[in-house]
């Protein structure tokens, strides 16, 4: 569903990301981890065309998507939120989710159907009316979740979706992701976080970052066994 | 018209252009966009309407004439401009002032206008209404996900190209018919649209507020009240100019967020 090969984007003589590579079929959850700089939400904003790619390839269902404008991309299904939570700060929760679901084509009552059952999968239901500047932050990052779920986008990228979760949200969150990959049809799920330990039981497999380069790609196991990652991300801890 | 009802009829008439104008300006300001010349596209439209009611056109004929040139007028902008960012865009649109220092017409007492303030106050109104439904409506919902934040429009699908070019096109379009109307103005003259029409429109969406499509309309009639009143008339630009520089300063969601607030409350 997301096929990433040896992507690279440059920034002048700066390389953000080398030659990375992933692939993400339909019921997978695909994690990828690394500290701030490492090139997670460039490898993001490449997938969802925010970045031209200088090498390499990335395809969304069948088709390659170099060269196409970010719009265009979601349309052919791809759904993605962002580091921060770019909501539309001056619409209500409701009016956030249902901008979610132009990516449909559908009548403007399943349109309200989806975002509503988007929201309620998220615990928002009772917030639906309020304007979103009035959220905590860990609710904010729902609204946006919810709006890239109201899509229906069979492939979705997720930058640090679980960040600014407290507790009781992580324990909604992390199965309603998993849930969502593994529902009949699937959906390939990319997520981003700091902390290779959020991909714990979470994600399938796991890519890591280091100065935009991968230095590990495999099973959360396998990657937490290996020797680059602990010496260049995990520390000292994870040693012992 | 009697004499008595005359100011009256003037209020009346501003009230209506500045409104339309203002609209149009609003209009393309919810795409995140800052329009310094939509009255240009109201000078085109009376530049196009004017000759034609000259040599006898019938009036509904040539208003709606000049609305359509106004309003491809308008694309044709939209379409260059659409892709530029905020600050390019507003700079931009200055060169629009080009066009009103440009275009001529006969004037009123050449065109032995006779008009009625009545038609252009009710297309104002009824504009006002039409924006407020579009606002409601899914493209009015899409304009202002691309004004609230571009980045996250695109990743729902939304092209922002084109929400603008077809903003930008409805405020020329709205504006076309405050200047089709104005030339059924006694007192028309289009040169009155030389940045004073450009000032007024923007002072009537600051002053009266973004929040709402009522918002332009409130500042319309604070704008035509300056330029009718015998203490202000004389330096309505002026006065224009610094309501919006207070308005900016001391109530940036204007006259509509105070009742908008109360309403909340």
């Amino acid at each position: 569903m997301i096929e990433v090969r040896e992507a690279s984007v440059s920034f002048g003589g700066v390389k953000a990301l080398d030659k990375v590579s992933l692939s993400c079929r339909r019921g997978e959850i695909v994690g990828v981890v690394g500290p701030s700089g490492s090139g997670k939400s460039t490898l993001f904003d490449a997938l969802s065309g925010r970045h031209r790619l200088s090498s390499g390839s990335i395809a969304v269902g069948d088709a390659s998507i170099a060269g196409l404008a970010p719009h265009v991309i979601a349309r052919r299904g791809l759904a993605r939120t962002f580091q921060e939570d770019s909501l539309f700060g001056r619409m209500t929760v409701f009016e956030n989710a249902l901008a979610g679901t132009y990516l449909r084509d559908g009548a403007a009552a399943l349109s309200s159907a989806a975002a509503h059952a988007a929201l309620e999968s998220l615990g928002l239901s009772e917030r639906a009316n309020e304007y979103v500047w009035e959220l905590t932050p860990g609710e904010r990052r729902r609204v946006a979740l919810a709006r890239a779920l109201a899509s229906n986008a069979p492939a979705l990228a997720f930058d640090e979706p679980l960040r600014s979760l407290d507790e009781s949200e992580l324990e909604l969150v992390r199965p309603l992701l998993r849930r969502i990959a593994s529902e009949p049809g699937g959906r390939a799920i990319v997520i981003s976080d700091r902390d290779v330990a959020a991909c714990a039981g979470l994600c399938d497999s796991v890519l890591v970052l280091h100065a935009g380069k991968a230095i590990a790609y495999g099973t959360f196991d396998a990657v937490v066994r290996d020797v680059d990652v602990r010496d260049a991300y995990l520390g000292v801890e994870w040693r012992q | 018209m009697p004499h008595a009802f005359a100011p009256l009829a003037e209020l009346f008439w501003r009230f209506g252009i500045v409104g339309l104008i203002g609209l149009g300006t609003w209009l393309v300001l919810r795409c995140g966009r800052v329009m310094l010349g939509n009255a240009a596209f109201a000078a085109i439209a009376a530049a196009a309407t004017a000759p034609l009611v000259a040599r006898g056109t019938p009036d509904a004929v040539a208003a709606l004439a000049g609305v359509l040139v106004a309003a491809i007028c308008g694309a044709v902008f939209g379409l260059a401009a659409a892709r530029a960012t905020s600050a390019a865009f507003a700079l931009a649109s200055l060169s629009l002032w080009a066009v009103e220092l440009s275009v001529r017409a006969p004037s009123g007492p050449e065109l032995r206008s006779h008009g009625s303030p009545a038609f252009v106050v009710a297309a104002a109104i009824l504009a006002a209404i039409g924006a407020w439904r579009y606002a409601l409506s899914r493209h009015g919902h899409i304009a202002a996900a691309v004004g609230q934040d571009e980045r996250a429009a695109q990743a729902v699908g939304i092209d922002p190209v084109r929400a603008r070019i077809t903003a930008v096109t409805l405020g020329a379009l709205l504006a076309g018919v405050a200047g089709s109307l104005s030339v059924f103005y006694p007192g028309f003259d289009i040169t009155a649209y030389r940045l004073h029409g450009d000032i007024a429109g923007l002072a009537a969406v600051v002053l009266g507020g973004v929040g709402s499509s009522l918002g332009p309309l409130a500042g319309a009639a604070l704008v035509a009240i300056a330029a009718v009143s015998p203490f202000t008339k004389e330096h309505a630009a002026a006065v224009n100019a610094i309501g919006l520089l207070a308005a900016t300063i001391v109530l940036p969601g204007g006259i509509a967020s105070i009742f908008s607030r109360a309403a909340r409350r």
